[in-house]
């Protein structure tokens, strides 16, 4: 086409894919930042001398998942999927559309997040080197296949109606099963339960980072929820408008419950609570009327008490309540997205379809999970040795700490 | 006839590693008391008349005629194969350290004054665990036996080196404890103390207590 034979409607078009384009990099460049937030949530919420060993495990997680997703991941899950389970096309992309390519960078970043949710639980034990295979079995199969059945367009969920907006399930639910299998494999850190069974808490050594961490996620969920619009449109604000109210309703369903409960207002819990009420609302961020998003936050705050409670009684040692957080409350936001569906409040057939999802989620993810870290278990160590422990990782898997001046066992 | 040093050993060897591993450091202390009392003289020890004897001493609480079956089969052995020789506990250290062992007997005595501070039984409990995790530990002979005479004996505090490797899974195995005990945050705590009491000696200009970490 040329300037003189172009038409209204057709610029208007062009207009408009150019937009949608820019918003999803926008929101992909969002919801990369987001990984910021985990590393200094995640490396605020341990011991110092594991604080390095964090981020590495952020950091590799995203970049090693990033190349698996590109080569293997986004293909099962988006690629031509003819048995409605997993897709047969789009591996390794290269010629792709530029849209194809947006939509490829954006849906990177959230597998990303996926892997990088199970880094905090299963801090301060873990091996490196076990963690990023893990991370890449996470990434290039566990998630994309799941994500395939909500949101490839044949997936057998998505074809019985299943909503998940953003991924309360994709994404958070799935890796918060995946940190359960990894738990419950590696075991909790030396200590952490007595021999009477009293639970020993481990604080984090820097919670203004813990702090920042949260803020930081709280400001990349706007891209993460209203990017997943895949289109610059006029119901991106109603999005971002449900995810701030549900993240801060989770800050004060929290609290509410630690009051009438009588436990303590913890900083590192307030802002797992207003996590969990962006969890929650991740699922039907664009399908729930604003009450119904608070309703949604008030609750997931809430139950991220309950689930946190039952992981410790289970003596799941989770270093940052990742469990909680995104599998049990991406599960309620999952279930929540049919319960408060605009102009269409408690259907029953929405709502079974909503609990088979979350429960197909769990039966793939867990087990799937579960295999791969007892497979990893048994080809190489899993866990760091008692030594290692002893040390902190930081010094022990990467020979650099984070406080070298403040760590007084360090070796000279 | 003189019964000689390494007579003397294996006997002692042939008590210790025959006995049950749960037995307190007490009652085994005392059976070595008895032997090297009571039949350190004999030339011709009868293994079954010592344990008899040991019976009618400590009581009912142990079962001795497995331990005796279990002479029998160790005797067949080498001394190296039988087991640690606990030594005579009761003997005051001869042996001077060099730098790395004084640096590491004030860092373990540091932790093990900490651990005392937690509970009036808790030392015994230290050593009751490395009497049972010490053949685990991968140590040489030498400090093996150096580690088991300390478990038995009477004394709180250390005074034996080794090679660092040896060192550092004593430090790595009592850390563990620890953890179990008191929970990781305070045995860190424990740990960063020794680390300071021990950097206070002048020894530590020439090894490092970190590096026995």
């Amino acid at each position: 086409m040329t300037p003189e034979t172009i038409t209204p409607d057709a610029l208007m078009e062009m207009l408009q894919s150019n937009m949608n384009v820019l918003w999803v990099a926008v929101c992909a460049a969002l919801v990369f930042f987001m990984q910021a937030g985990f590393a200094m949530l995640e490396s605020g919420m341990v011991r110092s001398k594991n604080s390095i060993n964090v981020i590495m495990k952020n950091y590799t997680d995203m970049c090693f998942g990033a190349l698996i997703f590109w080569a293997v991941g986004y293909g099962l899950m988006f690629g031509t999927s003819a048995n409605g389970f997993w897709g047969t096309d789009l591996f390794c992309l290269n010629d792709g559309s530029a849209w194809e390519y947006s939509v490829l960078m954006f849906q990177m970043m959230f597998a990303a997040t996926a892997a990088t949710i199970v880094s905090g639980a299963l801090a301060e034990r873990i091996r490196f080197s076990a963690y990023v295979v893990a991370a890449m079995v996470i990434t290039g199969m566990i998630y994309p296949v799941f994500g395939s059945w909500c949101w490839n367009e044949n997936g057998w969920l998505n074809q019985m109606g299943f909503i998940d907006f953003a991924g309360s399930s994709v994404v958070h639910s799935v890796g918060g099963w995946c940190a359960l299998a990894g738990l419950m494999v590696l075991g909790p850190r030396l200590g952490r339960y007595g021999e009477n069974g009293e639970v020993r808490e481990i604080g984090g050594h820097n919670l203004p980072l813990v702090a920042f961490g949260g803020l930081i996620l709280w400001f990349g969920w706007f891209g993460f929820n209203a990017g997943s619009t895949l289109s610059a449109d006029e119901t991106i604000g109603k999005i971002m408008l449900n995810t701030h109210l549900a993240g801060s309703a989770g800050v004060v369903g929290f609290v509410i419950v630690q009051l009438i409960a009588g436990g303590k207002i913890l900083m590192t819990h307030t802002v797992n609570g207003g996590l969990s009420g962006l969890v929650g609302i991740t699922a039907g961020c664009a399908t729930m009327d604003p009450v119904f998003a608070v309703t949604t936050g008030l609750i997931a705050g809430g139950v991220c008490v309950m689930a946190t409670n039952l992981c410790t009684s289970m003596k799941w040692d989770d270093a940052v309540g990742a469990v909680a957080v995104h599998g049990v409350c991406g599960a309620w936001g999952t279930l929540a997205a049919g319960i408060f569906f605009a102009d269409d409040i408690g259907n029953f057939a929405r709502i079974q379809t909503q609990l088979i999802g979350i429960g197909a989620c769990f039966l793939w993810t867990f087990p799937a999970a579960f295999v791969t870290f007892k497979s990893v278990s048994a080809l190489t160590n899993l866990r760091c040795s008692t030594t290692d422990e002893q040390r902190g990782l930081d010094y022990s898997e990467h020979h650099e700490v984070g406080y070298p001046e403040f760590q007084p066992t360090l070796h000279s | 006839m003189n019964v000689t040093t390494e007579e003397r050993s294996l006997r002692r060897r042939l008590i210790y590693n025959a006995m049950p591993a749960d037995t307190s450091i007490e009652i085994v202390q005392q059976c070595i008391d008895i032997l090297e009392n009571e039949f350190g003289e004999t030339p011709d020890i009868r293994y079954s008349q010592l344990v008899k004897r040991l019976g009618e001493s400590i009581g009912s609480s142990i079962n001795f005629g497995p331990v005796l079956g279990r002479i029998m089969m160790l005797r067949n052995k080498t001394p190296d194969d039988i087991g640690p020789d606990p030594g005579v506990a009761a003997k005051p250290a001869t042996v001077s350290l060099d730098s790395k062992g004084v640096v590491f007997a004030c860092l373990f005595n540091a932790i093990c004054h900490q651990v005392s501070s937690r509970g009036a039984t808790r030392i015994l409990e230290l050593k009751k665990h490395f009497a049972s995790a010490a053949s685990g530990l991968d140590l040489s002979t030498d400090c093996k036996e150096s580690l088991a005479g300390w478990t038995i004996g009477d004394a709180a505090e250390v005074s034996f080196s080794g090679e660092v490797a040896d060192l550092q899974r004593i430090v790595n195995s009592a850390f563990v404890w620890m953890c179990n005990k008191f929970g990781p945050v305070e045995t860190d705590k424990i740990l960063h103390r020794a680390i300071h009491v021990a950097e206070q000696i002048p020894e530590s200009f020439e090894f490092s207590p970190k590096e026995l970490m």
